[in-house]
């Protein structure tokens, strides 16, 4: 399968939709970070898509940075937060299939015998408008200030990637 | 008046919310589909040069971006007043048969299926994909990911990337195709085909195969007998990308068969006070409530609509299996909701047949796929067949190509009365008096809205990507009598 083999070890996915203001944070993120590395050693993707569909993206790459945004209500807009995927507790049951939780997805990938990453951080930047229609530059002040600290992010992450291999 | 919600609703595109109304007997009064309406997207476009539109447009959803893309390229070719030539419009369909598989696809296996495959009543545990997978065997999951990935990869070769690609543009598509593209696209449509044949054997041997499973779907509550439209080629067979819009009655007679442009002679929208969504009918029949019926203009779209609307498949094995529906449904128009996820099974295996046919198509490398538009902008309509039902982008622009006015009218929307009256025809089916509700009488209500596959996806999305479902049963005064959750 051609879509699953791939040069670079590292997968930068950025993941949102660009024209719902604070929803395109891990979009731009990504977007912004296209070129920054070399290309045998990262790939940049972006996507609208969650669970399932993360699947093949993710397959054929050895760590994996999800970008993303979030709504916990709990951070003020703007909080980057890094999470270790594979420490995400698994859930006891899946109630939505499309939007299979993803290390649910990891394990249904590696089930079916793809070549799941070993490690995959996602950097999750709580949103406040992700429903108004509008672009980069209509997104909220924070969020979009929050930007360079999850490029920042990232490269630590690349970084540790290439000292450890 | 006692009032049950279904929020959010599993399995669903998007987000949305189910109200059922039970009167002061307990028994189910009425049912409605409620949704937090995209807002404001088409003043978002006003403004903006008409070519951008296809490539805005697909933003909308992430789930049918292809089919925004293509009815947007094709309403800034009328805008354009340019006919594009006979390999743009090839190229535009392959990419658009690679969508329509892996969409139908998904929806068999992921989405509507495991209410067949695993059962409905079963725990929502289980009835899933993965519950699909352990029904069918691992290797068929991965047959399952591996083709849904071969279409993605069409629509990239086409379009530039997977998801919200840039191929079609006023007068024709972007970029023809590689030696070494078509070989891939070669090897991929004959690989789609099996796969789909494949499909239509387990939709026979588990679901046709199962007694319970086919009085179910020839039973009362699930039957509604409504107009039917969908886009037809000129041998009046179903076509996704391109053709007239025809509708038939409810008893299967052509009502109307209109041209892209002439569609507001057809379709007018109705507006109730507790829905954003509008509730378009068929003008000429006149909207008389969610009603169904020959005296109603309440009308059908997506797969077995589109079945309905023609008079056959424009493929040999699709058309095959069309004949064997309607058969065993009872003729035609087939007025079984459950009957749409047979109908889309169909349009997968149709797809498949279309791509391996334009895939060896000896024009297909070609380069004559594009006109350069000449003439002054002014206002157009495209329409295609989304997955889910017609798709109609109508846009008004000034001499310069900057649009004054933008009109959409999405393919789920076009369902709305049908839905909301077959999530109440199926509720009042399994909610009585004094009967406990529980999960597997709420998965029956949930299984009359994913007959239609619905999509209302407004592209948010959050981590870690699951969705809990609470219902809450309300007395008439608001005061919650009970919460049933599934975590």
């Amino acid at each position: 399968m051609p879509v699953f083999e791939h040069k670079a070890p590292i997968v930068i996915i950025g993941l949102g939709n660009d024209i719902l203001r604070d929803d395109g944070v891990g979009i731009y993120a990504a977007r912004d970070l296209e070129g920054a590395f070399p290309t045998d050693l990262v790939t940049v993707k972006t996507a609208a898509v969650a669970g399932i569909d993360l699947l093949h993206l993710l397959a054929g790459h050895r760590l994996a940075i999800i970008i993303d945004a979030m709504v916990t209500g709990k951070h003020p807009p703007g909080t980057v937060l890094r999470i270790n995927a594979n420490e995400l507790p698994p859930p006891t049951e899946f109630v939505q299939s499309h939007n299979l939780h993803l290390p649910t997805a990891m394990e249904f990938g590696a089930q079916l015998g793809f070549d799941m990453p070993q490690r995959v951080e996602v950097i999750a930047v709580e949103v406040k408008d992700y429903q108004t229609f509008g672009e980069r530059e209509e997104m909220s002040d924070a969020v979009r200030e929050a930007i360079p600290e999850v490029e920042k992010t990232v490269r630590e992450i690349v970084k540790s990637y290439q000292s450890e291999e | 008046m006692k009032k049950i919600s279904i929020d959010p609703i599993t399995r669903l595109e998007g987000h949305g919310r189910i109200d059922i109304f039970l009167n002061d007997a307990g028994e189910v009064e009425n049912a409605y589909m409620v949704i937090p309406e995209l807002r404001g997207f088409e003043k978002f476009c006003v403004g903006r040069p008409v070519e951008e539109m296809p490539r805005i447009t697909p933003r909308i959803c992430g789930v049918c971006p292809v089919a925004h893309h293509m009815a947007s390229a094709k309403a800034c070719d009328a805008v354009y007043n340019v006919e594009i030539p006979p390999l743009g419009k090839k190229l535009r369909e392959l990419c658009y048969a690679g969508y329509y598989f892996e969409d139908h696809n998904l929806h068999f296996y992921a989405l509507g299926g495991p209410d067949f495959v695993v059962g409905p009543t079963a725990p929502a545990a289980e009835r899933n994909i993965l519950g699909v997978i352990n029904k069918v065997g691992l290797d068929i999951g991965k047959e399952v990911i591996k083709h849904r990935s071969y279409g993605q990869r069409i629509v990239e070769i086409f379009g530039g990337k997977p998801i919200h690609g840039v191929g079609a543009i006023p007068g024709g598509v972007s970029k023809g195709l590689s030696k070494e593209e078509i070989d891939e696209l070669k090897m991929m449509a004959d690989s789609c085909l099996e796969f789909a044949k494949f499909t239509i054997k387990i939709f026979h041997d588990i679901v046709l195969g199962n007694k319970d499973y086919v009085d179910m779907i020839l039973s009362d509550p699930w039957k509604m007998d409504t107009y039917y439209m969908g886009m037809v080629d000129e041998n009046n067979h179903v076509n996704f990308y391109d053709g007239d819009v025809r509708v038939v009655d409810t008893k299967g007679k052509e009502f109307c068969k209109f041209k892209p442009h002439e569609y507001l002679d057809h379709i007018a929208e109705h507006v109730e006070p507790w829905s954003y969504l509008k509730f378009p009918y068929l003008k000429k029949v006149g909207w008389k409530g969610i009603v169904t019926g020959q005296d109603s203009g309440v009308y059908r779209v997506a797969p077995l609509a589109r079945l309905n609307a023609s008079d056959g498949m424009a493929t040999p094995l699709a058309q095959e299996e069309y004949e064997k529906m309607y058969e065993t449904l009872g003729g035609k128009p087939a007025h079984n909701t459950l009957a749409f996820h047979w109908a889309r099974v169909i349009e997968a295996l149709y797809a498949a047949e279309m791509l391996v046919e334009l895939s060896n198509d000896p024009d297909i490398g070609g380069d004559d796929y594009r006109v350069i538009p000449t003439e002054t902008p002014t206002e157009g309509v495209g329409i295609d067949e989304a997955c889910r039902g017609t798709l109609i982008h109508h846009y008004k622009t000034d001499e310069n190509g900057i649009l004054t006015d933008v009109n959409l009218i999405v393919a789920t929307v076009q369902n709305n009365a049908a839905i909301c009256k077959s999530i109440a025809d199926a509720a009042r089916s399994v909610i009585t008096k004094g009967k406990k509700i529980d999960e597997g009488t709420l998965n029956i209500v949930e299984m009359a809205f994913r007959a239609y596959d619905p999509c209302y996806a407004c592209g948010t999305h959050a981590l870690p990507g699951e969705m809990p479902l609470t219902l809450n049963i309300k007395d008439k005064d608001g005061n919650l009598l009970q919460t049933i959750s599934r975590k």
